[in-house]
């Protein structure tokens, strides 16, 4: 894998993961069952997301 | 609250040198940051933001933000001491920021599990299914639930009605909502005619 690809990965993962956590801030700031819903499946959704892609990119790249 | 949205905003923060610099995890130093930074910092504010979500779901105002709910806690208004879930709530028999969690949680090993998905098929429900003209519980109340405060209180030993029916009152096998005991639970179908408590609220 060559390095841009790399931080082409790293980026992705980090916008997922900056995704994520946007999506739990704003949950939180509505009381709501729709908004318990939002944070576990919206935002931990593209947070599981980012850090798998981020583990498997390092991981993939160790291999290399 | 303000300590978990400072804890996801500096979460945040540090994703962006490894967003807009990704060339940093060159270097060890920068592979480390980047592994903190996208994956311990995050799951540790998840987590946090799941526990915060999780206690948001045991208040009464959260239970009452669906419609099909309201009439549900209007009834813990109702001015008449007959009335189980109003006395309970007035009088503090209950915690009244998280009344309806008190009740209406199994006090077993997994009680708060279950009924944590028990409102998420709720949610469900509300958005993909048919709300039933009538919410019933899924299986008639346990009276485990009621012992979980009354057994052993005096109030509770001293009753002679209680007395007489301890055995069966232990093992389930007759109901503390029998008709004739304590029956009238939530009278939601009377609600809006029935005075309420304290008198000044409208809700």
């Amino acid at each position: 894998m060559n390095e841009t690809t790399l931080e082409r990965r790293l980026r992705a993962s980090g916008g997922l993961v900056m995704l994520g956590l946007m999506i739990e801030i704003a949950s939180l700031t509505w009381r709501h069952p729709t908004a318990f819903i939002l944070f576990v499946v919206g935002g931990g959704a593209f947070m599981a997301a980012g850090m798998f892609w981020f583990l498997y990119t390092i991981v993939s790249r160790g291999g290399e | 609250m303000t300590l978990l949205i400072l804890l996801l905003v500096v979460a945040l923060l540090l994703l962006a040198p490894v967003v807009l610099h990704p060339s940093l995890t060159l270097r060890r130093a920068g592979r480390v940051f980047a592994f903190l930074a996208i994956v311990v910092v995050p799951a540790a504010a998840g987590f946090a933001g799941l526990e915060e979500h999780v206690e948001r779901t045991k208040t009464v105002a959260f239970c009452t933000s669906c419609h099909v709910m309201q009439r549900y806690g209007k009834s813990l208004h109702i001015d008449d001491v007959e009335h189980l879930a109003a006395q309970h709530w007035q009088y503090n028999r209950v915690p009244q920021e998280t009344a309806c969690f008190a009740c209406h949680t199994n006090y077993t090993l997994y009680g708060d599990y279950k009924a944590k998905l028990r409102g998420l098929r709720h949610v469900w429900v509300q958005y993909a299914g048919t709300i039933p003209s009538k919410i019933e519980l899924y299986s008639p109340y346990n009276n485990r639930e009621c012992l979980h405060c009354h057994a052993g209180a005096r109030s509770f030993l001293e009753s002679v009605t209680h007395k007489g029916e301890m055995a069966a009152i232990q093992a389930n096998t007759k109901s503390c909502l029998t008709k004739g005991c304590h029956g009238t639970v939530h009278d939601v179908a009377q609600v809006d005619a029935l005075a309420l408590w304290p008198k000044e609220e409208k809700r």
